[in-house]
């Protein structure tokens, strides 16, 4: 089975249709036995990835990579605090654009204010452990490790909170009370003093593994290592989530709400899930990025956030794991390099950083035009049909045969026709 | 026998419209109950009362005994009672095994947990929902679509698709809104004898069908629905030579006699139909 010449083109064929119809032959036959190592290591394939990522910061030193140091890059190498600070940046965002694909792309609710569960996930995280200049700014002061559990937990009851009162609305207007609870929460964070309001949290403490200090600096290698594992569990979360009854629930919601209902799908109760499950990688991403940049404000979540996560996950492919990391890759790792390798120079007279905004509305438009389900477009479950079941006629019943009576009432039918059409 | 559904006085107001008034009906289990009447006489309103889609504005559905009005959709399924659709409902970007497997899921009871660490339990209703959903699939003529898109089947195969995905949430009674819509005479006979097959394999039928051919050759009993009400209730025969159905369905003056009828007939049928249509804002999109 595993061998087989179909295999490859099968599983290409259930994301590409008719893509995988155009590759020629021999280049499945070489690729097939890699596909099979691919297949046969299973749940390895994250250890790969996890050996892989680990191994990026440090083999990229010139010590160890020799051309490094005649390579006249105008990026920083990696191990230096951009180019890791570039992989921490995407890193987030790919945790969060991993939980809007939930909510937008397997549930098809549209969520325009996805950036407040980040916040919440940060203001938590900074609340609740020692900020450094400003005591007065938390509740309590625990150790940033211990913050982590509750910045999820508040971000799945915040998900909730938001869910219960406005799933019920479908939509423009769930889009409008979503960009709604954004600016409520961000006018919060603004005038709470608790909050510190518009100047925001400074100091909050990063946390401490063991040996390991998260200090400011140096220490995006460990932020980056951090961050490996959580989107490893958040893909296999997601990806077990949507190979069971929940996430088709999910599709099911985004494609038919009147048809889920009356297939015995709980519309409400399943909307709110996908809410609060998709807020807590949110939740995550927000404990990491407070620890990481140690000083938040309201103005480090702007509606912009949102906007550029949507575009991810639309980008992306809706409904697409893959496509979510890929959307996220493309919306906050490569404008960076972009605006890094130019050297401050612009680009067809766009400066790089804000000219990116501009570069995704084109690409958006673009993307929908010629690819409408993203670039990576989630893969539908098939299943392999006996060449008998296969050819079977349409109608299998013994009834099949026009009766006596059948006959007579088509030709009926027949004159009726023609009598209607000729008065 | 004993009577599965019994629809007690149910009345459904739209503001000022009266789309259901005091309707009565029972179904006995294993029969095919055929529901007919004019365009906009109530019959998918009564669907909606039925599966929970609206709350009646008064009266009660009872389903085996204990009383059904006021549930949700999904509590509904849970309890034994699936619907198809007059307009095809279909999960489109969903191949057709998805389509049924969302039904057979109605009977699954793997949790978000269970989903996420893969228990044992989801893995075997994994299994279990495939080998069912491929079941269903042979067992209405669909199969060799399975890995088909909903959208790209034929219109006669996704009308056969969505009975199939309202079988697999294992209901006692399922409801049919016009299933024959649209079939050619070839495809309307495949239908009956899967609808039979339906009941033969113990599910009661309630059916809602335009095709008088259909309906008489397929059902035990029927009720004629007009205005809102039930006009004529029994077996096929008799209901087909009810005065009051043949005038609900032909018009007044329609049997009466010969000459300028056909004309007043023609002319009766056309506004009645249209003002009928108008009764039924809040029905199908």
């Amino acid at each position: 089975m595993a061998g087989s010449d179909r295999d490859l083109r099968t599983y290409l064929g259930d994301r590409y249709p008719r893509t995988a119809e155009r590759i020629p032959d021999e280049v499945i036959k070489v690729a097939q036995p890699l596909f099979g190592v691919w297949r046969a290591i299973g749940y390895g394939r994250y250890l790969l990835a996890i050996l892989v990522m680990i191994a990026i910061p440090i083999l990229m030193k010139p010590e160890i990579v020799p051309f490094l140091e005649d390579f006249d890059s105008p990026i920083p190498y990696i191990n230096g605090s951009f180019g890791v600070s570039v992989l921490v940046d995407t890193g987030i965002y790919i945790l969060l654009a991993l939980g809007l694909s939930i909510v937008v792309g397997m549930a098809g609710l549209l969520d325009l204010g996805y950036v407040a569960f980040f916040m919440i996930g940060a203001y938590t995280a900074a609340l609740m452990t020692d900020s450094g200049g400003a005591e007065q700014f938390h509740f309590v002061v625990w150790p940033n490790l211990a913050a982590l559990p509750f910045a999820v937990l508040v971000c799945v009851l915040a998900g909730v909170a938001l869910g219960t009162p406005t799933l019920r609305l479908r939509g423009d207007y769930l889009a409008i009370v979503t960009l709604g609870f954004h600016e409520i929460v961000r006018q919060t964070a603004n005038n709470l003093p608790q909050t510190n309001g518009s100047r925001g949290i400074p100091g909050i403490e990063r946390p401490q593994l063991g040996p390991i200090e998260f200090t400011v600096l140096g220490s995006e290698n460990y932020w980056f290592y951090l961050l490996i594992p959580a989107i490893i569990l958040a893909v296999i979360m997601i990806r077990h989530l949507e190979d069971s009854r929940i996430g088709r629930y999910w599709t099911a919601i985004r494609e038919d709400e009147v048809a889920a209902a009356a297939m015995g799908v709980p519309v409400v109760r399943m909307k709110v899930l996908a809410f609060a499950i998709g807020a807590s990688t949110s939740g995550v991403a927000g404990w990491i990025y407070a620890g990481y940049l140690t000083f938040i404000s309201p103005a480090n979540f702007p509606l912009l956030a949102s906007i550029l996560i949507l575009a991810a996950v639309v980008i992306g492919g809706l409904g697409s794991i893959s496509g979510a990391v890929l959307g996220a890759v493309l919306v906050q790792g490569l404008p960076q390099v972009v605006r890094e390798a130019s050297g401050g120079e612009t680009i067809f007279g766009f400066d790089p950083e804000t000219g990116r905004i501009a570069v995704f509305g084109f690409l958006l438009i673009v993307v929908m035009i010629f690819r409408p389900g993203g670039l990576l477009a989630p893969k539908r479950r098939r299943v392999e049909l006996s060449e008998a079941s296969a050819a079977e006629g349409v109608i299998v019943d013994e009834t099949a045969q026009p009766s006596k009576d059948e006959i007579e009432f088509a030709s009926s039918v027949h004159e009726a026709a023609q009598h209607k059409e000729g008065s | 026998m004993d009577s599965l559904l019994k629809v007690n006085n149910v009345t459904m107001q739209f503001g000022g419209l009266r789309a259901l008034g005091d309707v009565n009906f029972e179904i006995v289990e294993g029969e095919i109950f055929g529901l007919i009447g004019p365009n906009g006489a109530g019959k998918t309103t009564l669907f909606n009362c039925v599966t929970g889609v609206y709350a009646p504005t008064e009266g009660a559905v009872e389903f085996a005994g204990a009383p059904i009005t006021g549930k949700r959709p999904d509590q509904i399924v849970d309890i034994g009672i699936c619907r198809t659709f007059q307009q095809i409902r279909l999960f489109p970007n969903m191949t057709a095994l998805e389509n049924v497997i969302v039904g057979v899921d109605a009977r699954h009871r793997t949790s978000v947990f269970g989903a996420i660490f893969r228990s044992p339990r989801r893995k075997r209703e994994e299994r279990e929902s495939e080998d069912e959903a491929l079941r269903l699939l042979d067992f209405c003529g669909v199969k060799r679509y399975a890995n088909d898109l909903g959208r790209n089947l034929s219109y006669g195969d996704q009308r056969r698709l969505e009975i199939a995905r309202a079988l697999a949430t294992k209901p006692k009674l399922v409801l049919l809104d016009e299933p024959a819509a649209g079939m050619n005479p070839v495809e309307k006979n495949g239908l009956r004898g899967l609808v039979r097959k339906i009941r033969d394999e113990g599910t009661t039928v309630l059916l809602i069908e335009h095709d008088m051919k259909v309906v008489m050759g397929l059902s035990d009993r029927v009720a004629v629905l007009d205005h809102g009400e039930v006009i004529a209730e029994g077996h096929p025969e008799e209901v087909q030579s009810d005065p009051k159905v043949i005038e609900a369905y032909l018009g007044t003056g329609g049997a009466a006699t010969d000459g300028k009828a056909g004309q007043e007939n023609s002319a009766s049928d056309e506004p009645g139909t249209v003002s009928a249509r108008a009764r039924e804002p809040g029905g199908e999109k």
